[in-house]
């Protein structure tokens, strides 16, 4: 350990303090391991703060008759273990590679199935667009080919999945009803299981596709922004008219009938929708969804449609006072639906430390309309090039290089960052929208995010000291696994 | 301690063992057998700490418990594949030269207590645990005992089968082979031609004097070299106003069907299995903690810490060496005097041995 | 004894990760797709790198959980529906690390 004399600095990149009234935590940055704290730990940290930091020989004289010179020399030898502490001078982040992407046991292939859709939302960020009868639609051998592939790169697993996005899905049912066919019986075959799911804006649902999708066990999510003032700003017909109306009526639909599997809401925050707190209650007590998620939009900073500084500021405010809420209710053993908080509490459950941002290229890829591999399915059609394609297969090379890039924290913010390995650089797209790289990282949600788990730490921190049971019973895994 | 003179210690384990459901000891080789995942009989000579031979069960799907040889000890049946398949393995070829698969298409049968050899080696009894898979429920059937002719090949099927009690864990056999003990939660006897219940002790509803009803687990079925099976069990005493947990020693004499339960000491480790040494002055333990019990005396005699969990404990013939395995990769030997380690053998690659019984057996 | 009072399991994992020298393995796991295993109580790396002496003897055991699966809450049951949840993995000293969770089919 450190000899009594050295002078050791507390490495902010390493260790990060969550001050809470209740109770003070210490976030692991490595490993984010969550650890409560007291008075003495606080004590020594904030002497360690000091510039040029202190050594542990006076670091104890001068807490002498305030606390226990033993207690304090192991707390401290302990945060030099976790690198919380270093010699002053020499403070080092910690980021051990230990993923090295050579694999690419997917698990799910996104199919989209029509570039053509029925509405014409402000925000859309899909650069191929375009009306249902104009859109480009996959034919069904290459759906046929992206089964195929799936099952033959998903070989080690038991269960693979398929999602079927668009444009809007269910502009090209009949290809939706031959893949599931196709895919149902290849399963089968090869004696694994499949899981369908589905987004759709719901304006084209009816009695007889959900009860196909019903026996089907589909997971559906359903694209809607809030009451109808809010949904209609920006969930607009090509005519330019507000579909709320009709939305809502194809949604009571789906939630009387549907019985399989509990059915989401997924909310885009474009500019003026910032009512967070009315959106989940409209959705979660007025419609009846199970949960909802809620993400700003993904823009250029000079689109019309985009979030101001102040607004995003506000939708993070409101997250927080949703995630009070979602507080309240866990520790009456109880889930109010906000998906995005849930995330969170699981991501800080299970100590997840992240070397990517998320699953795309390593368990999942996106299929358009050609049998091009892309990324994921927001890249589908946009100018991002292609990773190969269902005939030849996964470009490894190419693939495998994105990917190395993206793990590569050295020289970016990243690097040294607290929240690093829960954000892990952020979404593909949204960098890629906001700056037109895919792998640059997304600094302009910086702030909001680390504020947003300092948060999330002292919800968790709350729900485990009051009901712990909570956790045993309501984390549902979300990776797919 | 006096130096015990092996020819003497033999002598007397002779005498009796006379009686006793294992072969007399005939001055030949002593063998262990052990099991390990996945589907691995290892038969390891002690006297030179090293694996003899290695054999693969076919069918074993995994998973290996109950080792029960034969009275010749030229067959080890094991109970493998989920507790659905019994398989004799020849222990000099390593052939397969008897299975009895209990399921069969619709009906999952499943052998949670373990089983029983004749001591004429010819007949093998089951303990089963049936049930009915129908479409769309599952339908529990009674239980079972089942014997099979251990010459029916590599599809055995029942010779005849009588209605079980639930709740059975272990079946030990008689030495005069007709009739066996079922060993739940009573201590049952039942006559093995016509399965008429003979008889019917209390473990559950035993009747000692302020003595709670007993926690037992009994998966290794070891009454060798004495034909004694002795197994820990658990229960509260109380003495006026209070209830002090107490660990005291089943013994069972296959032989005379004497019973008899002793508490030897406030229960301050657990024990999952225990052997009888030959002089039967001693039981020997084994958890996370080698325990060595005066059964004369009722007393712990003395206790070691390991450095892991064993399940099973068995014991040489002359009473000078303990074998330890189960759980995971290693078999210890220890002196029984010093209980000291003299020796440890590692399977090689570390296999687990999980539930698979330590049984010695003599050979020619 | 720690002066950290760990929060969450990970932090649990690494303080007895810290004690017995283990703690670069701790700081490497990685979740690309979905992190934990399944936990026997206290069913954790040891000084040995085995899965005994930990916590409570009772349950430091994964023979104790698994196989005939006394604890079914605590190991996916071996006996029946996930019977090779241990399939080349016949070393729990050695191949803990594989023996993942399960999740429910539908």
């Amino acid at each position: 350990m450190h000899i009594a004399q050295e002078r050791l600095e507390f490495n902010k990149w390493n260790g990060h303090v969550v001050r809470d009234a209740a109770g003070d935590y210490l976030l692991h940055v490595p490993t984010t391991a969550v650890f409560g704290v007291d008075a003495l730990g606080l004590a020594v940290i904030d002497a360690c703060r000091r510039p040029g930091g202190t050594s542990i020989d006076d670091i104890v004289s001068e807490f002498a008759g305030q606390y226990a010179p033993d207690r304090l020399r192991a707390f401290a030898g302990e945060l030099g273990r976790l690198e919380i502490l270093q010699v002053s001078g020499s403070l080092k982040p910690i980021n051990p590679v230990s993923v090295k992407v050579d694999a690419y046991p997917l698990s799910t292939l996104v199919l989209n199935v029509n570039t053509g859709c029925n509405l014409a939302c402000t925000y859309c960020y899909k650069e191929d667009l375009a009306k249902p009868v104009d859109g480009k639609r996959m034919n069904f051998a290459t759906a046929a080919r992206s089964v195929d592939l799936l099952l033959e790169a998903g070989a080690e697993r038991d269960k693979i999945n398929i999602v079927f996005f668009g444009g809007e899905p269910l502009t090209n049912v009949p290809l939706i009803r031959e893949v599931v066919a196709y895919a149902e019986a290849a399963v089968e075959r090869a004696g694994k299981r499949i899981d369908f799911s589905l987004t759709t804006n719901a304006t084209l649902l009816n009695a007889g596709l959900i009860d196909y999708f019903d026996a089907h066990r589909f997971g559906i999510s359903v694209s809607i922004d809030g009451p109808k003032e809010l949904h209609d700003r920006h969930r607009k017909s090509v005519g330019g008219r507000g579909t709320y109306e009709v939305v809502a009526r194809k949604v009571a639909l789906l939630l009387e009938r549907y019985r399989s599997r509990p059915v989401g809401a997924r909310v885009t925050l474009g500019a003026g929708n910032t009512d967070v707190e009315a959106t989940h209650e409209h959705l979660r007590a007025g419609l009846g969804f199970h949960e909802v998620g809620y993400a700003p939009v993904t823009s250029s900073a000079t689109d019309g449609h985009a979030l101001s500084e102040a607004e995003l500021v506000e939708v993070h405010q409101a997250f927080e006072r949703l995630g009070l809420q979602y507080r309240e209710h866990a520790l009456h053993n109880r889930n109010n639906g906000f998906s995005n908080m849930h995330q969170l509490m699981t991501d800080l459950h299970e100590g997840r430390r992240k070397s990517l941002p998320c699953g795309a290229g390593v368990g999942l890829l996106a299929v358009d309309a050609g049998g091009g591999l892309n990324l994921c399915h927001r890249f589908t059609g946009s100018e991002l090039p292609t990773f190969g394609n269902v005939t030849d297969g996964i470009d490894k090379d190419r693939l495998g290089a994105f990917l190395d890039k993206a793990i590569d924290r050295e020289g970016t913010h990243c690097a040294t960052c607290r929240i690093r390995n829960l954000c892990a650089g952020g979404c593909y797209h949204e960098a890629y929208a906001r700056f037109g790289d895919p792998h640059h990282r997304t600094y302009h949600y910086c702030d909001l995010l680390r504020s947003w788990v300092d948060f999330g730490v002292r919800v968790y921190g709350d729900i485990q000291r009051h009901n712990p049971e909570f956790f045993t019973r309501h984390l549902e895994p979300r990776s797919a696994h | 301690m006096a130096a015990s003179r092996p020819l003497q210690t033999v002598a007397r384990s002779l005498a009796a063992l006379a009686l006793a459901v294992v072969a007399p000891v005939a001055l030949g080789r002593e063998l262990l057998l052990t099991g390990a995942k996945p589907d691995r009989l290892i038969v390891i000579d002690p006297a030179t700490r090293s694996i003899q031979s290695t054999f693969h069960i076919p069918g074993a799907n995994g998973s290996l418990f109950t080792i029960v040889p034969s009275p010749d000890g030229r067959i080890a049946y094991v109970l493998v594949n989920r507790m659905e398949s019994i398989v004799g393995i020849d222990l000099k070829s390593g052939k397969s030269v008897f299975r009895a698969d209990l399921s069969r298409p619709g009906e999952r049968v499943k052998d949670f207590g373990g089983f029983a050899v004749t001591p004429d080696g010819k007949e093998l009894l089951a303990y089963e645990l049936p049930v009915l898979l129908k479409p769309n429920e599952y339908q529990v059937q009674e239980p079972r005992f089942s014997v099979f002719n251990t010459k029916a090949g590599l599809q055995a099927q029942p010779v005849r089968s009588f209605a079980a009690p639930r709740r059975v864990h272990m079946l030990l056999m008689r030495p005069s082979g007709r009739s066996f003990y079922a060993l739940g939660f009573e201590l049952y006897e039942y006559d093995l031609h016509s399965g008429k219940l003979l008889g019917q002790r209390g473990i559950q509803h035993w009747t000692l004097a302020a003595h709670s009803q007993p926690d037992m687990l009994a998966f290794w079925p070891v009454s060798e070299p004495t034909g004694v099976f002795v197994t820990p069990l658990y229960s509260e005493v109380t003495t006026g106003d209070n209830k002090v947990p107490r660990t005291g020693l089943m013994s069972l004499d296959l032989n005379s069907g004497a019973l008899d339960f002793q508490d030897f000491e406030d229960s301050a480790a657990l024990i999952f299995s225990t052997v009888l040494s030959p002089d039967r002055k001693r039981a020997f333990g084994v958890y996370s903690t080698l325990s060595e019990v005066d059964v004369e005396h009722h007393t712990l005699a003395r206790r070691k810490p390991l450095d892991h969990t064993y399940y099973s404990v068995n014991i040489s013939a002359d009473g000078r060496e303990l074998y330890i395995g189960g759980t995971m990769c290693d078999v210890g030997f220890y002196d029984t005097a010093t209980l000291e380690r003299t020796a440890n053998l590692k399977l090689p690659d570390c296999p687990d041995q999980s539930l698979a019984s330590l049984r010695v057996i003599q050979t020619r | 004894m720690s002066e950290l009072k760990p929060t969450n399991r990970k932090a649990q994992l690494l303080l007895q990760a810290a004690d017995a020298g283990h703690l670069a393995e701790v700081v490497a796991m990685d979740t690309v797709a979905g992190c934990s295993t399944t936990f026997d109580p206290g069913w954790e790396v040891d000084v040995f790198g085995g899965v005994a002496s930990l916590c409570q003897p009772m349950e430091a055991d994964l023979y104790g959980c698994s196989d005939p699966c006394w604890w079914p809450a605590q190991v996916p049951d071996t006996m029946s529906t996930y019977p090779d949840w241990d399939a080349g993995k016949p070393s729990g000293q050695n191949d803990w690390r594989e023996l993942d969770a399960v999740f429910p089919k539908k």
